[in-house]
């Protein structure tokens, strides 16, 4: 499986009809820094029109698993290959969510601070959720981060009858406050 | 019989439950192709067809059949239907319902506090509550600001496991490898993005006339006013349905130690090597934590 770069895409239903339920994986190096890894936390967040998020209830993260119309949860079982999963039912979205981006953040609550310029690899797949079955992954996003705290990894949009996945990889300092910011969840 | 098969199967929901995924696992090939083929195929539809238009031919002349056995008669005349009801029965099977269950609604009556907010918690007003979507990010921190010099310790229930932060104790709880509470002088902060491991904190101070500031990493803050220099709880919080509850205690109605005032509040599991001096949680010697 070739690995997509930053900005590429793939129509995931064209690619395999019939997919239904898909599953947002990130794995990174399990041998960095505990205290890194203690604190790194991936999030989803639904958007309507314009990217922007419609309420505080389009957030799906560790506190708040599911999205009130429950078709995006937090992966409570990601197995071996990935230390976090989102899910995503994608006949359950509702049809004025345009797209879900995929948020990996360093909580910025923790008297350890870090950065996410001390991960070494961190890599997102998708996967069908009903096989497992791997259908695209990133390249590396880690080596291009430097004083980031939160990162914008890829993310699921409708493109014409199909769903689409791109990679971004788009860090951000401010960390999860600024991401909040960039697509304006009422908090 | 053929036209039942040309519709995707709505009663077989359980089948399409979630399981967790194990992407090291290779993909269980037997069981999704075949779900997948049953909701797909085309093919019985000519067949359909076929029995349609002969089922159209037969009612004028069912003689012919009359020698075969009894039972292949009376399908014949429904046999006809399946063709057109086949396709109203496909809808249904496109409307998904959602098989986790909805979160649980936040506590009713509490009021919310907004992102930016600005309040001032008192007697007649104490609740304040984060929204879930706010509850986990960042950190929360409690600060004294006082002209007067003061003394803030800060009660905690983490994973189950109860301490106190004061002075002379270890700085962060329940232990330095994953600090979920810390405290250093006059500040006080909790680890927001853990709130699924915290149950509960409550904020003490000693010996201030000022105001205790509560800010969260979103920009909501709430002010409590402290007055009088006796040892009490100014600020509790607790963990309500992913929501993260504070309220004004107005902090001196319990008089005594500081084991007095955190005991009545029910953090009554925690040792102590006296009544001013708490044992860390995971204290193996007699000495360790305790200030000389």
């Amino acid at each position: 499986m070739a690995a997509l770069q930053r900005g590429a895409n793939v129509s995931l239903t064209r690619e395999v009809p019939g997919l239904e339920h898909v599953v947002v994986g990130i794995a990174w190096d399990p041998a960095i820094d505990p205290a890194l890894a203690d604190n790194l936390r991936l999030a989803a967040i639904l958007c309507g029109a314009g990217g922007a998020a419609r309420s505080a209830d389009d957030l799906v993260y560790f506190n708040q698993m599911v999205s009130a119309d429950r078709s995006v949860a937090v992966g409570e079982d990601p197995g071996d290959a990935d230390l976090e999963q989102i899910e995503v039912d994608l006949p359950l979205v509702p049809a004025d969510v345009e797209r879900i981006a995929f948020v990996l953040h360093l909580n910025e609550g923790s008297p350890k601070r870090r950065t996410l310029n001390q991960l070494k690899t961190c890599v997102v797949r998708v996967l069908d959720g009903r096989s497992g079955t791997a259908l695209l992954q990133s390249v590396d996003l880690a080596n291009e981060l430097t004083t980031e705290s939160a990162v914008v990894l890829g993310e699921l949009y409708r493109h014409r009858e199909h769903w689409k996945f791109r990679v971004v990889g788009q860090g951000h300092a401010s960390g999860v406050v600024g991401i909040t910011r960039q697509f304006g969840l009422p908090l | 019989m053929t036209g039942s098969l040309a519709t995707t199967r709505t009663d077989l929901g359980f089948l399409r439950r979630r399981r967790p995924v194990r992407a090291a696992i290779p993909a269980p090939a037997a069981p999704t192709p075949a779900a997948l083929e049953l909701s797909a195929p085309e093919l019985p539809a000519p067949e359909v067809s076929a029995t349609s238009s002969l089922a159209s031919a037969l009612p004028p002349a069912p003689k012919p059949l009359a020698a075969a056995p009894a039972l292949t008669t009376p399908h014949l005349p429904p046999a006809p239907k399946p063709l057109m009801a086949a396709a109203p029965a496909v809808p249904p099977a496109a409307v998904r319902r959602p098989t986790r269950p909805p979160l649980p609604a936040p506590l009713v009556g509490v009021p919310s506090l907004a992102a930016g907010e600005h309040r001032r918690l008192s007697e007649d007003d104490p609740l304040a509550m984060l929204p879930r979507a706010a509850s986990g990010l960042g950190a929360l921190e409690c600060r004294v600001v006082s002209t007067a010099a003061s003394e803030l310790a800060v009660a905690y229930e983490v994973r189950g496991i109860q301490g106190v932060l004061t002075t002379g104790t270890p700085r962060h709880g329940p232990g330095a490898t994953h600090p979920r509470v810390s405290r250093r002088d006059d500040h006080v902060s909790v680890d927001l993005g853990h709130l699924d491991e915290i149950t509960r904190f409550a904020v003490l101070v000693r010996g201030a006339e000022g105001t205790l500031v509560t800010t969260t990493a979103t920009g909501a803050r709430v002010d409590v006013e402290l007055s009088g220099d006796r040892l009490g709880v100014a600020l509790t919080g607790h963990v309500a349905r992913g929501c993260l509850v504070l309220r004004a205690e107005g902090g001196h109605g319990i008089r005594g130690t500081l084991r007095d005032v955190v005991s009545a509040y029910g953090y009554d599991a925690i040792a102590w090597a006296s009544a001013e001096v708490p044992l860390p949680p995971n204290h193996t010697h007699p000495h360790e934590g305790i200030p000389r």
